[in-house]
């Protein structure tokens, strides 16, 4: 009877054992295959240098900051979460301006054009109304303004097409893919203008790749490649966002890969800004603008912040 | 049977009488408090009355639930491929094809490193090959995932969410899911991206909502 | 509106739908209710009325079959305590009225009829009934002491899911996994041993680990009918002792007794006296341990994770707290919510260890009260309801004759003989040891 019970109490004892062994925290590991890895495109990024550093971040009081545009060397607008804050150079906010609708995209002059999703609003900057112009139809998704000369350009990623209007806001036309084998593609809403002397400079996303195109719709130059490099675009639609600097210059943003980066006029990658590493790995759309200064105006809407890139001298 | 014998017989039947009794009135008002609070905090009774309209509407009762994962909450981390209870995982990859990029350039079907775009094993991202791609028209190119195949793992999910547009995304498959009482995924996820939701609704499928990518 | 705009197919290519299977749907759930009731009304009346343990063989594999293989063991009773628990613990969290029933209909029948949930509906029980192959008795003091494990198991069960920390039964099942031909290897290898150990200690689950069978069981305690051995008297052969592999028939009461009274309620007395100290030590221990066990919590986990980061550990891939971070949580607050996890589980561990404490005490305390019992008979509250001792009664045999045919001369005498046969073997056993 006694060593009957023993030999019960040890089977019973190893039975708690490989309850015990299976109570503790050792499920099956992920293998490796399973995990998604751009490890080796993030640690490129830390082997070249950041000509910018970041001088300024200004902290913006919006849930959901959509656009950033600047006047020369005047006022910055950032819109979103119904509203349009015109600031100052410094980052001090100069007016606040509500907005009927949700806001997409801004440009600004001597006057603020607001883009909606199928309309776009031209306020003063003392934040008066002035025009409400026509809407773009249902399907329109508008994600991008240029001012060119006398003139506003839109893109609209709904439509894929970019609108011309006059500054009053009527329609002289649009520019739309000459072909569809080499046209825009947009996977996704990044479809962005900027203007400088030579044009417009738009953003083919779905190609990775910018093109020229002058007012009236004809194709130029075109610059970019498709590569995970930090050289290319990677990702399925990027550039998201180009603005122009004042020596001709162009800054793009990524997602995917956050990325913030300079090409040389002709096109050629010149410098990296900032990456994952400066941006956070979730950094969403990332809105650019570039002041008279040269300064770029990064908006980073998953910090609620526009971040101020400056170019460094390069100091040894 | 001596007197005695019966009269301890009785107290103890007596006492068998109270007992039940006892635990009768336990299990009434247990299952009284359980059913009738759900109806006086309608509201707040969980995924049964999610978004009731009204509370004089609501069900005496929660429903049936079933285990969904929110695809908003979900980090991709690869658990849900290994911690299933099942040998294949319920979760699969499901894809609304109506916010789909449809690109050539897939990030949710290529390495991030492919060189060159074609079907190729080693171009693939998907470790079981479950992703078919399929030629539209230029330059359009249509996904779809082979059910047997997936396993899960929300690679393709992590790449198209990173680069794309988050058309492809992790669900519960009912087809698999036994339904356990304590979901092993849910235990394990680190985003508590698990949740009871009431089998009339058993997909939280993308595209439905308000939701906008990138 | 179209937030992705559909690409300009010219081919007329139309857009998929995302296609889904539908969740099994809710009437088989009420199908599984109905079964169940119907389950537990056939197996009472095989328990109580029929009193043949070949029925009850036929109703456990039926059951085994379908609530066991084709269901797959969701939902079962035995779990159900768990959403009972977390139902009262958490207003976001709504029992389901399938597996209310689920946790009500068993207690309610072994209220009434005793445990016919355990005899031969629960798939658990099932199927570790059909591997008993050489039961062996265990010492009176091995079963009380391991008799203690499911209250606290219960316990501390009913605790982590009123806290919100999970379901411990279901995650340390161990025959789910054979039912659903998938599982771990650590569970596989416990289910696999608990299987061997039950060829000889029988039911080894439902006797020493099963949480609802301690409810089944307080509940058969007060129960209004219940499973006898004699369909009308005893007499005295032991031989139901002999078949049921539970140990769960009580013997009569010696006719002298062993003790005198007076040492008897001297030792009461000790242990009413220490009553107050078992309470204050089983609440002492039961606070510890639910501070220990507070680390299964999904919350808690995550500030530990936190913590070994701190330190300079860096957590694997998919961690809670990359999770964390993404969500965008402060940290603060998650501190704060795995605190109040940790300290409701302390309170609460406190006054369940405390009512353990009490509990041991008060059963260590009634071991003094002398129970006359005349006959022998299943214990009320372990008696599993298994159906094997009716054969073995020949008070038994003689009713199953007498109600079927009339030539019962030659089969009682033969009745006779195997039971003085076995009475016989019984006494050089008894001898021997």
């Amino acid at each position: 009877m006694k060593t009957r019970g023993i030999w019960i109490v040890l089977t019973l004892v190893a039975v708690a054992v490989v309850i015990f062994l299976s109570l503790r925290r050792g499920g099956p590991r992920v293998p490796q295959a399973y995990l998604y890895d751009v490890e080796q495109y993030r640690e490129a990024e830390t082997q070249v240098p950041l000509p910018y550093k970041e001088t300024a971040r200004w902290p913006l009081a919006l849930r959901e900051p959509r656009a950033v545009a600047v006047k020369g060397d005047g006022p910055v607008v950032v819109v979103g979460d119904r509203v349009a804050l015109v600031l100052d150079a410094a980052g001090e906010e100069l007016r606040r301006i509500e907005l009927a609708d949700e806001p997409r995209c801004v440009a600004v002059a001597d006057v603020v054009y607001v883009g909606f999703l199928d309309r776009i609003v031209a306020y003063g900057l003392d934040g008066e109304k002035q025009a409400e112009w026509e809407t773009l139809g249902e399907q329109a998704y508008l994600t991008g303004l240029a001012i060119l000369g006398d003139e506003v350009f839109a893109t609209d990623y709904g439509q894929r097409v970019v609108w011309r209007f006059d500054a009053e806001g009527k329609m002289r036309g649009r520019i739309r893919s000459a072909s569809k084998s080499d046209g825009f593609v947009f996977p996704s809403p990044t479809f962005d203008v900027a203007a400088d002397g030579d044009g417009l400079w738009v953003v083919n996303s779905g190609r990775r790749r910018v093109e020229q195109y002058s007012p009236q719709g004809k194709r130029g130059t075109m610059w970019g490649r498709s590569s995970m490099e930090l050289d290319g675009f990677s990702g399925c639609c990027n550039p998201t966002h180009i603005a122009v600097m004042p020596d001709g210059r162009f800054v793009t943003t990524e997602k995917g890969l956050p990325r913030v980066k300079v090409y040389a006029a002709d096109g050629t990658f010149a410098a990296l800004v900032a990456g994952s590493v400066q941006l956070g790995q979730d950094a969403g759309l990332l809105d650019v603008a570039v002041d008279a200064a040269g300064r770029i105006l990064v908006l980073d809407a998953a910090d609620r912040s526009i971040r101020i890139y400056e170019e460094q001298p390069d100091d040894g | 049977m001596t007197d005695n014998d019966q009269k301890q017989t009785s107290r103890r039947e007596m006492l068998r009488l109270v007992g039940r009794v006892g635990v009768l009135g336990c299990l009434a008002s247990l299952a009284g408090m359980l059913t009738g609070r759900l109806r006086a905090g309608c509201i707040e009774a969980g995924p049964a009355c999610k978004g009731c309209p009204d509370q004089d509407g609501c069900d005496l009762v929660t429903p049936p639930t079933v285990w969904q994962l929110d695809p908003a909450k979900c980090t991709q981390c690869g658990q849900c491929a290994t911690d299933c209870v099942l040998a294949q995982s319920a979760v699969r990859c499901f894809h609304t094809h109506a916010l789909c990029g449809h690109c050539k350039l897939c990030f949710g079907y290529f390495e991030p490193g492919a060189r060159v775009l074609s079907s190729a094993a080693e171009n693939q991202l998907c470790p079981t090959g479950a992703i078919q791609r399929r030629f539209v028209e230029d330059p359009y190119y249509t996904y779809t995932i082979e059910k047997d195949l997936c396993i899960g793992c929300a690679k393709c999910v992590h790449g198209c969410g990173m680069f794309g547009n988050g058309s492809l995304y992790l669900q519960v498959d009912h087809e698999l899911c036994k339904n356990c009482n304590e979901c092993s995924i849910a235990r394990r996820c680190p985003a508590n991206a698990f949740e009871r939701v009431p089998v009339s609704e058993a997909y939280l499928l993308k595209g439905q909502g308000e939701e906008e990518g990138h | 509106m179209i937030r992705f705009p559909k690409p300009d197919f010219e081919s007329g290519y139309v857009l998929p739908e995302t296609q889904t299977v539908a969740a099994r749907a809710a009437g088989w759930e009420t199908l599984d209710v109905v079964l169940l009731a119907l389950a537990l009304a056939v197996g009472t009346w095989l328990v109580l009325k029929h009193r043949r343990r070949g029925g009850i063989v036929a109703l456990m594999l039926a059951c085994l079959a379908y609530f066991g293989f084709y269901r797959e063991g969701c939902v079962c009773p035995v779990g159900s305590i768990q959403n009972v628990a977390q139902a009262l613990g958490d207003s976001g969290y709504g029992v389901p009225l399938v597996v209310l029933l689920f946790f009500l209909l068993p207690l309610l029948t072994a209220l009434f009829f005793g445990r016919t949930f355990c005899a031969g509906i629960c798939p658990l029980g099932a199927i570790q009934d059909i591997v008993i192959v050489k039961p062996v008795r265990l010492p009176a003091w091995l079963r009380h002491a391991l008799g203690v494990i499911p209250t606290l198991y219960l316990g501390v069960a009913l605790l982590l899911a009123y806290a919100g920390a999970g379901y411990l039964v279901c995650r340390y099942d161990p025959f789910v996994g054979l039912f659903r031909l998938s599982a771990t290897l650590p569970m596989l290898i416990f289910g696999g041993g608990l299987l061997l150990l039950g060829t000889v200690v029988a039911r080894p689950y439902c006797r020493f680990l099963c949480p609802y069978g301690v409810l089944l069981g307080w509940a058969s305690a007060c129960s209004w009918k219940r499973v006898t051995v004699t369909p009308n008297d005893c007499v005295q052969c032991r031989l139901c002792e002999t078949a049921c592999p539970f140990d769960a028939i009580r013997v009569p009461s010696p006719e002298r007794e062993s003790e005198a009274r007076w040492s008897r309620v001297r030792r009461m007395g000790l242990y009413l006296v220490l009553l107050p100290a078992l309470a204050l030590a089983g609440g002492w221990t039961g606070a510890r341990l639910m501070r220990e066990l507070a680390a299964v919590d999904p919350r808690v986990e995550l500030v530990a994770e936190l913590d070994a980061e701190a330190l300079g550990v860096k957590a694997e891939s998919g961690s809670r707290s990359e999770a964390f971070r993404a969500s965008g949580m402060s940290e603060a607050a998650a501190r704060a919510e795995a605190d109040e996890v940790k300290l409701r589980l302390h309170r609460a561990g406190l006054g369940f260890g405390g009512f353990i404490g009490l509990a041991v005490g008060l059963q260590l305390a009634g071991l003094s009260i002398g129970r006359r019992r005349v006959d022998y008979e299943p214990d009320r509250q372990h008696c599993l309801a298994c159906g094997r001792c009716f054969a073995y009664c020949p008070r038994e045999q003689q009713r199953r004759k007498q109600g079927s045919t009339t030539e019962d001369t030659e089969d009682t005498k033969g009745t006779r003989r195997l039971l003085c046969n076995m009475k016989r073997a019984v006494g050089t056993r008894e001898g021997r040891s």
